[in-house]
């Protein structure tokens, strides 16, 4: 049996449709309902839903098997776990965005607004700026219009929330998009099982 | 009295087995203290693969950190001869932070270490008892090999000389993610596509050893695979076979370790439980042309996954 960390929501449904083209179902898991674990004996695999910032916590701890998590997740969380995929869903850029009439004033550290205060560390760390990170939980984009920061560091879809409060992209640091995750003990053990469910997401992801 | 130790946590449990099997194979315990100075950590930290080191300051004002490791205190400590290598094993507490965490942890290690001129017989000796080891805590258990004399070759081979493209090509093989090695710059498609097909391949032995071997275009992939090659030879057949992989996910410090790399884990425990490999690069960074390998266990990591046995009374 192949445990499967799968994120809530609109990500989680489309990596399920995957899973589900590939002949992973378990019947009840799209129905509105509460449950947190469902199971297919038949096709040996159980499926978790969970909060998409934990899917790499759980994989890497040993909880599932195998996940399905974007990479601006899994980058900011830096879980030592097996990148086996990248399922082409879930497509978006991590980018540097700012006020759109934003100079950057050198002379000072820029103060950078973020989820992600990893990654802009790491960003900025190799453009060699220094920084101040304000670790953000939602609607990064009120915290340069409120003047709380220079910039933001955010993932960006098509660009509408940007555009509509005066926005724009200033760097896109790198594309993202939902990678397949392994624990490295798992995989070791059931390096089979994991395989053949690498392979067929294969066939339908090309 | 007897003692029943059975009834012992399992890393004590373990240490007392080990410690047997250990001495057997001719390794003597070796006792050290629990801090070094700080200088030589910072000397070799890339060797550590972490930052953080517990430091204090000791008599006279001289930094002083709790030990984050013990072969490099061995490495710098032992009395190396230069006719028979020198072979030591430890149990010690060594002191570390989580990766990407900020708490200091003390760990419960257990390892050996051979140090000195030794030959492929020695390379075969210290896999087998990392295997005996792994086979002592649990017989559910993998050993995965790999050989940075094969990777930093087929590097070289295929043409990935820059620094920052040979570092993002490690990260990619650690991971076994094949679909970002064509983004990396300073890598050709040919190239690419070879890391490509060592990142996916499959870490059953002999198929692993096919896949490696269509790769090979010189003398040190070779020279790496015949190694490999006597290593699978001498395990199959044994009670061993089903358990050994030959895994290029299984990587570290190009600058320190140069031939056989393996690690270990064990069915209940969802973490990596022994790693190790041959470090000839230390010795030589520390003016020896020595030859070294050994291993370390994580002991502390056991407890938790395998309940202890209480004894009942009579």
């Amino acid at each position: 049996m192949v445990s499967i960390a799968l994120p809530k929501g609109r990500l989680g449904n489309k990596a399920y449709k995957l899973l589900e083209k590939s002949g992973y179902t378990v019947s009840e898991l799209m129905d509105e309902s509460r449950k947190l674990v469902f199971e297919n004996a038949e096709s040996g695999v159980k499926y978790f839903l969970v909060k998409p910032s934990d899917v790499a916590i759980y994989v890497e701890y040993g909880a599932a098997d195998i996940g399905v998590v974007g990479k601006d997740i899994l980058l900011e969380s830096g879980a030592d776990v097996y990148e086996l995929l990248d399922l082409g869903i879930g497509k978006c850029r991590m980018c540097v965005a700012a006020k759109e009439d934003y100079v950057e004033d050198t002379g000072r550290p820029v103060v950078v607004a973020t989820k992600f205060p990893s990654i802009a560390k790491k960003y900025y760390m190799s453009t060699n700026r220094e920084i101040e990170v304000i670790k953000l939980y939602g609607s990064i984009e009120l915290a340069p219009l409120l003047n709380m920061s220079d910039v933001i560091v955010d993932i960006v879809e098509t660009g509408t929330t940007l555009r509509e409060n005066r926005l724009k992209v200033f760097e896109e640091i790198f594309p993202v998009s939902a990678r397949l995750i392994a624990n490295k003990a798992s995989y070791k053990f059931k390096e089979k099982e994991i395989a053949t469910i690498v392979g067929k997401l294969k066939e339908v992801t090309l | 009295m007897l003692i029943d130790t059975s009834t012992l946590p399992k890393d004590e449990q373990t240490f007392l087995e080990l410690q047997q099997l250990f001495e057997k194979n001719g390794y003597a315990l070796y006792k050290m203290r629990k801090f070094e100075e700080y200088s030589l950590y910072q000397e070799y930290r890339n060797f550590l693969g972490s930052e953080s080191v517990l430091t204090f300051q000791g008599f006279g004002g001289k930094l002083m950190a709790l030990k984050p490791d013990v072969t490099l205190s061995i490495v710098k400590n032992a009395k190396m001869g230069m006719s028979a290598p020198e072979k030591l094993y430890y149990r010690e507490s060594v002191y570390r932070t989580e990766r990407g965490g900020s708490e200091f942890r003390e760990i419960n290690q257990m390892g050996l270490e051979c140090i000195g001129r030794f030959g492929s017989d020695t390379v075969l000796e210290i896999c087998g008892l990392a295997m005996e080891s792994l086979a002592t805590i649990d017989d559910d258990f993998i050993f995965a090999v790999s050989h940075m004399g094969f990777v930093t070759g087929l590097m070289d081979e295929c043409g990935i000389d820059n620094p920052v493209a040979k570092k993002a090509v490690l990260e990619l093989l650690r991971s076994r993610n094949a679909h970002d090695v064509a983004s990396v710059g300073g890598v050709s498609a040919r190239a690419a596509e070879k890391i490509a097909a060592l990142a996916s391949g499959s870490t059953e032995f002999s198929a692993a050893l096919e896949l490696a071997r269509s790769l090979s275009e010189g003398r040190e992939t070779e020279s790496a695979l015949t190694e490999l090659n006597a290593l699978y030879g001498k395990v199959s057949g044994t009670c061993f076979s089903e358990k050994i992989r030959l895994d290029f996910s299984v990587l570290n410090d190009i600058d320190y370790y140069n031939g056989m790399i393996f690690q270990g884990y064990v069915k209940r425990v969802p973490k990596l439980i022994l790693s190790g490999g041959r470090y000839d690069g230390l010795l030589a960074r520390t003016g020896k042309e020595l030859c070294a390998m050994g291993f370390a266990l994580s002991l502390g990591e056991l407890n938790a996954c395998y309940p202890r046995r209480v004894q009942k009374e009579e």
